[in-house]
């Protein structure tokens, strides 16, 4: 995918972590090493841009300048954390800047996006399953998008994205105290708004 | 029957997270209060709904899209584009910590700032009893070169000729209001350099009385 030139990696310097061993041999310039990040985590941070937008092309936008900063900033990766808390760390961060208070007018979609050549990931499921999975991610798409910028993070993180109470702390740079509040009243106005749907 | 459970309990519960003892009390309670049995089940709804959210995959272009983007920031980048990348030291702390961080900054530069406006502005002299002070410059520049026989300061009258209240002031309470210099001292030379049309009055003789409007400046 990445055209660059690749120099000889000095193998005796790369670590027993493989995250941290990523982020050295892409220091040390080899284009396989970021492919291989991209390859893990595209979707991940795709996903996760769409559930903080709530549309597609800012999401793809979005997706595109944070894999730009991964590529700038990896080689700071120091190990510390593991490598997917520290990409859902500048995602987060970026979104955060780019998005601020912003509430786009979330699209359905599942319904959307399917027209435009993207496919589910889940692709097993029968018509039926698939029509109520739609409903399903309509609704939630709303009401999340009904959410404070700050509970709507803790709550894609936990339950869409299924980050540990410690990962979420991480990653939003929070106590652990914080983030089981910002799930809790996330949820509580996720609950209110979606009994209140027709 | 006791108080409800809290939302936060109630979500943490979903995603045992409670301790032993926390997680007993909210069964306990939750077998007793129907409201909260409730509350809790839209939540476990809530999240059902979410776990079962279905993910897209990125669309298939996406890695052309980053890598032209890769390929593109290689060429030079603006100052805003590299400032914004500086500001990743943020990373992970809150808008409320960013927004503290740049209060103080702008808070040392305006301190910094006004303290060399201030410095600009003064004119050092000294007192009669050697302690230093300060003339603001807009005082200074304002003042007449004019020398006057007498002053009507702190609700008495100041004559020139009568050298004795100068030499009594600071006793007398006047060391806000006059400030007297020699012609042969540093803090003289200094003002000199901002006001070299003082040095006519030098052949005049007995002490120079000049008005600074709320001050006194005498010459000897």
């Amino acid at each position: 995918m990445m055209a660059a030139t690749a120099s000889p990696t000095p193998t005796s310097t790369l670590s027993s972590n493989p995250d941290l061993d990523l982020a050295q041999r892409h220091a040390y310039g080899d284009p396989e090493a970021f492919e291989e990040i991209y390859s893990n985590y595209a979707s991940m941070v795709y996903n996760l841009a769409l559930r903080m937008s709530g549309r597609d092309d800012v999401a793809q936008d979005l997706t595109q300048e944070i894999f730009l900063r991964i590529h700038r900033h990896l080689a700071r990766f120091n190990g510390r954390s593991t490598l997917k808390t520290w990409i859902y760390r500048v995602a987060i961060n970026h979104c955060r800047s780019k998005l601020g208070r912003k509430r786009y007018p979330m699209q359905p979609l599942a319904e959307e996006n399917e027209g435009e050549g993207i496919h589910l990931v889940d692709g097993a499921r029968g018509p039926e399953e698939k029509t109520l999975a739609r409903d399903t991610a309509k609704l939630v798409s709303w009401g999340l998008s009904q959410l404070k910028p700050k509970f709507r993070e803790a709550v894609v993180l936990r339950d869409l994205e299924g980050l540990s109470y410690e990962e979420i702390a991480e990653v939003l740079g929070v106590r652990i105290g914080t983030v089981r509040s910002r799930i809790a009243r996330g949820r509580d106005r996720l609950r209110i708004v979606l009994e209140k749907a027709p | 029957m006791t108080s409800h459970v809290n939302t936060e309990l109630l979500s943490a519960y979903l995603d045992e997270e409670l301790t032993d003892r926390e997680n007993e009390k909210v069964e306990e309670h939750l077998e007793a209060c129907e409201a909260c049995t409730a509350r809790l089940d839209g939540m476990r709804k809530v999240v059902s709904h979410m776990r079962h959210f279905e993910r897209m995959a990125p669309p298939s272009t996406l890695d052309q899209m980053v890598a032209r983007r890769i390929a593109l920031a290689g060429e030079p980048r603006s100052l805003l584009d590299r400032l914004e990348d500086q500001l990743t030291i943020f990373q992970g702390q809150s808008y409320t910590f960013m927004m503290f961080c740049v209060i103080i900054a702008l808070s040392v530069i305006t301190f910094m700032f006004a303290h060399t406006l201030q410095e600009q502005r003064n004119i050092p002299v000294v007192f009669e009893d050697g302690s230093p002070a300060f003339v603001q410059k807009e005082s200074a520049e304002d003042f007449s070169v004019e020398p006057v026989e007498s002053v009507e300061m702190a609700g008495r009258t100041l004559e020139r000729r009568d050298a004795g209240w100068a030499e009594r002031g600071i006793d007398e309470g006047l060391r806000d209001t006059v400030l007297s210099l020699d012609w042969d001292t540093r803090a003289m030379a200094d003002l000199l350099v901002e006001h070299p049309e003082l040095e006519e009055l030098r052949q005049l003789e007995g002490p120079v009385m000049i008005n600074l409007g709320d001050r006194v400046l005498l010459l000897r």
